[in-house]
């Protein structure tokens, strides 16, 4: 990798996580334009690879992307990749899973369901405008302890 | 009460208050329970949702869950402010009309490019192979750009 260069468009990261460390090395290039799909904007496109050379033995160690971003340095397209990946799986799914057992429903009313996925999505939003400094098991040991807390953040009121 | 009007609610109090900074949005869906079927644009720091919509009542499989979260995630475009922001998806959304939805409504995207579109993926992996490490001296324009080949029958 060639540091300081205006136009670095490969980044070389390396990740390590509880069970590996991965190398992983990020491409970007000028690959295509979008002929025919009819949005402006589209005429330029990213084309990125992300080549996992140290990941799991499984696991397809190359994958691609398309933008519609120009090409740039490839820093900005890395942290888009891992910020998909931590804001749809952990910080919403994995919470709605694991601590509200959102799968774990004894119910099976579509629209009862439907409501109560609505209601826990609504609750991240407000701990994250109004609670941002108190993990999840902080915010639900304030609110079992007392109603104030809760009343607080559904009266849009900030707690800490 | 309507799963749909109770989205489309809690989707007008989230977006009048989001800011007007530069924001990555991941799309994603997830069942409760292989009973409904929920899509989520998260931001990328926090997983706070910037939208959600519910997928129409359906039997669930393989076929229905890829068409529930395309019509969900149009929808979704077609009603989010999403100026400045940066959407980013798995494979299933690599198509020309969520991109095309995407972009008209102020947005850019990243999607991961699969075998689904194989003419597109074909020639990323071809450009990612080829191209030297640097990005080229003279900036490329559209037409220029436009010579790498095209995308699958779908995309033209």
């Amino acid at each position: 990798m060639r540091v300081g260069l205006p136009h670095v468009r490969t980044l070389v990261v390396r990740e390590k996580t509880v069970r590996k460390t991965a190398r992983k090395r990020f491409k970007v290039a000028a690959g295509r334009t979008a002929a025919g799909t009819g949005a402006a904007g589209t005429g330029a496109a990213a084309v990125l690879a992300s080549d996992a050379a140290e990941g799991d033995a499984g696991e397809d160690p190359v994958s691609h992307f398309l933008g519609s971003r120009l090409p740039g340095p490839a820093q900005p397209f890395a942290e888009l990749i891992r910020g998909h990946w931590g804001g749809c799986e952990i910080r919403n799914h994995w919470v709605r899973d694991t601590l509200w057992g959102e799968d774990k429903t004894l119910s099976g009313n579509w629209a009862l369901n439907a409501c109560l996925a609505i209601l826990r999505v609504a609750i991240i939003s407000v701990r994250f405008r109004q609670a941002v400094t108190l993990s999840w098991p902080r915010v639900f040991e304030k609110c079992a302890h007392s109603t104030v807390p809760a009343m607080s953040l559904i009266n849009g009121k900030s707690i800490t | 009460m309507n799963p749909h009007e109770f989205a489309a609610a809690l989707n007008g109090w989230l977006s009048a208050a989001h800011g007007t900074l530069p924001r990555g949005l991941a799309i994603d869906g997830k069942y409760v329970r292989n009973l409904v079927l929920t899509l989520c644009l998260s931001e990328h720091e926090s997983g706070a949702p910037a939208a959600i919509a519910i997928a129409v009542q359906a039997p669930v499989n393989e076929e229905t869950k890829k068409e529930g979260e395309l019509t969900c995630a149009r929808r979704l475009y077609a009603t989010t402010p999403l100026h400045g922001a940066t959407i980013t998806g798995d494979a299933l959304n690599c198509e020309p009309q969520s991109m095309t939805l995407a972009v008209e409504n102020g947005a850019d995207f990243l999607f991961q490019l699969k075998a689904n579109q194989p003419g597109a993926v074909a020639h990323a992996m071809d450009v990612a192979a080829k191209l030297p490490p640097l990005l080229p001296a003279k900036r490329t324009n559209c037409s220029t750009a436009s010579r790498y080949g095209g995308f699958t029958g779908s995309m033209r």
